[in-house]
């Protein structure tokens, strides 16, 4: 009966180190899986090495998204695998005694504390969160998440805080309050290329350049074991309908709704994906069409030429004037 | 009132004069004898029932469809048409996701015609996920292949029977980099584009991508002596030439050909030609000369067979799968009559494409589906009139299957037999 209080005490006790330390981190790990039934989807899974693994974590990670669920079940699993380690020690005539299941509670509770807690994982988390509510486009709760003290500590998270003042019509106000250091401090510099996908295809979608999002998902699905992921799914969704490409939202939709997770969503966006589509964009406009420069500041620049020009592509245009101004002169 | 069964369907049904809308659309095409069962939905989700009846050499589809508490519709009855033409057993592709720059999983794969079964022949784990492309065959012989498989330590890989093995054909003679392959009729030569190929985005709501050569060349590469020879009626500095194709003879190169411009500044203006040299005993001779050609268009991917020459054709530039203008054009080179391919194109892009080894089919490849994911259409042909039948979606098991796959198909190529999988083969190449 003890040993039942001990495990009881072990899952609330993970549980809740999970649900403070490592809730953004579960969430973006939703982000970045995917999980569908479709027979592309089985085929890759079976391809891979261990595909019965990859197929119960892709299974349990679709529903890491919604908080308290991840925490839940990293709890769950942690608290059956003591368990069943108890019952093994058992099984060989060690461990009956109620100091051996106290001590061994601990020692697990103590892993999971620490893990949750060193300066990597609470660095990872801090960038989860900013990652997450970017990707929300809640762009209060990333300034919160990257405040120009926190951006000074962990450098990956100024572009994203950047992006935000950005959205929220600051950019050239408050950039000087954030530890900005050289002009290419205001794009992603990590190494991750996924991230650096994602965080192309929000600035992209911030400015309006809509076939950039595309460019900056496809870069960071190349970085998916599955080709895609669900986050992308849903930029891919939300892209194709400000592009009035219905005929492709509806793909995406319709492919999302394969996942036991977004299946109801996806029936919700389905109306949505009923509109008439816009003409066919043709070579004759193409071939006159402004490409995209790979200098930041010459794009802005002719971007302030289309039709696309908005209040944040000449505040992030004014912003890397200043910033060239200031480090010039420096 | 409607009366209806327990499961919402209704016991009687309207007769319509109509044909139904169903995705994909089978109404009136044309397959080979052993084509599997054509299977569909109707294209508004209702659902419904099927009746199929064969007289004669046409299969005869009566659909009914209805929605859960409303009255059910009888569609007119519609055609599918049987033909006798055989049909090569399977058809080879690459699946690739339809980003720009980088990839994930790409695999060469191979569909058998008469059932549903694909199949892979290899994919990037055998050279670490570097890019697998331009597969090609020796007259759709599945013994004897050969594709790129590029990233480091990347070459040309040659199958022939048991027999694999790679080579650099930079590191051959005139140093320059195979890319699109065609094999000679002979099976000894294989003439190659050699393409600097870059490309470009575009910021607005107009195609998002432009690709193009910098410099290209066509090179001829002899697997007997392993040689490579750069002919330099083919190697104009002054001109850009891509895309050969034979002639069912063996006597003629086709290929594309367009005056070097300032790249992509000038892209619209980038126009090829088809372009035609003579070919005997292993050498060209005589001048390139223009077989058609429009400063308004752009011509790629020439196949010759019989009397005809299948080719893409764009407004400009040298990577259709990007134009949504992008069509296929037929030419009859006994009359020197060239059209568009009516019965084949969509307002989106129609680019690569094969013909079966008795050119009485053509595979290509199409995004009328989507706009982005190429999918593989099938069609008769008829040499007599030079007439293409309506073509139709490479039948799928689900109806869906290609909506809910999120790759495209690339380079489509009839193939005589199965091959069979070289993933190890090719991984041994790679030292894996």
């Amino acid at each position: 009966m003890k040993k039942i209080w001990t495990a009881i005490l072990l899952f609330l006790l993970v549980f809740i180190v999970e649900c403070l330390c490592r809730k953004y981190t579960l969430i973006w790990a939703e982000c970045m899986s995917l999980f569908l039934f479709t027979p592309d989807y089985f085929a890759r899974v079976f391809s891979l090495p261990f595909p019965i693994f990859h197929l119960i974590k892709s299974f349990l990670l679709q529903f890491f998204g919604i908080h308290p669920l991840g925490p839940l079940t990293i709890s769950l699993l942690i608290t059956g695998l003591y368990l069943l380690i108890c019952r093994l020690f058992r099984a060989v005539g060690v461990g009956k005694g109620k100091i051996f299941h106290t001590v061994f509670a601990g020692a697990v509770f103590a892993a999971v504390a620490i893990s949750a807690t060193i300066p990597s994982s609470r660095k990872q988390e801090s960038l989860c969160r900013v990652l997450v509510d970017t990707y929300n486009r809640d762009w209060n709760a990333v300034l919160a998440a990257a405040s120009p003290k926190k951006c000074e500590k962990q450098r990956e998270l100024l572009p994203f805080a950047l992006l935000a003042l950005q959205n929220k019509g600051s950019l050239t106000v408050r950039l000087f309050e954030y530890p900005v250091k050289q002009l290419p401090d205001m794009d992603y510099q990590g190494s991750d290329l996924c991230i650096g996908g994602f965080f192309d295809a929000m600035l992209a979608e911030s400015l309006n350049i809509q076939n950039e999002v595309m460019h900056g998902v496809f870069q960071l699905n190349s970085e998916r074991p599955y080709g895609t992921c669900f986050m992308s799914l849903h930029l891919m969704i939300r892209c194709a309908l400000t592009q009035k490409n219905y005929k492709l939202a509806e793909k995406y939709t319709k492919v999302l709704g394969r996942s036991p997770r977004y299946a109801y969503e996806a029936k919700k966006i389905l109306p949505y994906c009923y509109g008439e589509s816009l003409p066919l964009p043709v070579s004759n406009t193409s071939g006159k069409a402004l490409l995209v420069d790979k200098n930041p500041i010459s794009l802005l620049l002719m971007l302030s030429y289309t039709d696309l020009a908005s209040k944040r592509s000449r505040d992030r245009f004014i912003a890397y004037q200043l910033l060239d101004q200031r480090f010039n002169n420096e | 009132m409607v009366f209806a069964c327990s499961c919402g369907r209704p016991f009687f049904f309207c007769q319509s004069e109509r044909w139904p809308d169903i995705f994909p659309d089978y109404v009136g095409v044309t397959v080979p004898e052993n084509c599997p069962e054509l299977r569909f939905r109707m294209a508004d989700g209702r659902k419904s029932s099927v009746r199929r009846e064969k007289r004669g050499d046409t299969i005869f589809v009566t659909v009914r469809a209805w929605d859960k508490g409303r009255s059910g519709v009888e569609y007119r009855e519609f055609p599918i048409y049987i033909s006798h033409d055989p049909i090569d057993p399977y058809v080879a592709y690459r699946l690739i996701e339809p980003g720009y720059e980088s990839w994930n999983y790409i695999g060469i794969f191979q569909r058998n015609l008469s059932s549903f079964k694909e199949s892979l022949i290899v994919d990037n784990t055998v050279n670490n996920h570097g890019c697998l492309n331009c597969h090609s065959f020796d007259k759709g012989n599945p013994e004897k292949m050969m594709f790129h498989a590029r990233g480091e330590e990347g070459g040309t890989v040659f199958v022939d029977g048991d027999r694999t093995r790679k080579m650099n054909l930079a590191e051959t003679g005139p140093g320059k980099q195979g890319v699109y392959p065609v094999w000679h009729p002979d099976g000894r030569y294989i003439a190659f584009s050699s393409n600097l190929t870059n490309q470009s985005f575009t910021i607005d709501h107009s195609q998002p991508i432009e690709v193009y050569d910098l410099d290209s060349d066509i090179i001829l590469f002899d697997t007997q002596t392993d040689s490579v020879c750069a002919p330099p009626a083919l190697c104009s500095e002054d001109y850009l030439e891509t895309f050969p194709g034979w002639s069912p003879d063996g006597r003629t190169l086709y290929y594309c050909s367009a005056v070097a411009t300032n790249l992509p500044k000038e892209r619209e203006k980038t126009h090829y030609r088809l372009m035609a040299i003579d070919f005997d005993m292993g050498r060209f001779s005589g001048t390139p000369r223009e077989v058609f050609g429009s400063d308004t268009l752009s011509v790629s991917f020439p196949r010759a067979c019989g009397d005809y020459i299948l080719f893409t054709v764009s407004d400009f530039g040298t990577f259709p799968i990007w134009h949504n203008e992008a069509d296929l054009w037929l030419m009859n080179v006994r009359t020197g009559a060239v059209s568009p391919a009516t019965e084949l194109n969509s307002p989106y892009t129609e680019s690569y494409h094969s013909w079966s080894s008795n050119g009485k089919w053509v595979v290509f490849s199409s995004r009328r589906g989507d706009g982005r994911y190429t999918r593989l259409y099938l069609a008769h042909f008829d040499p007599g009139t030079g007439q293409f039948s309506k073509p139709f979606l490479l039948p799928q098991k689900s109806p869906d299957h290609d909506s809910f796959r999120l790759t495209s198909y690339n380079v489509p190529e009839f193939i005589r037999g199965k091959v069979d999988k070289r993933n190890k083969q090719v991984a041994g190449l790679f030292g894996l």
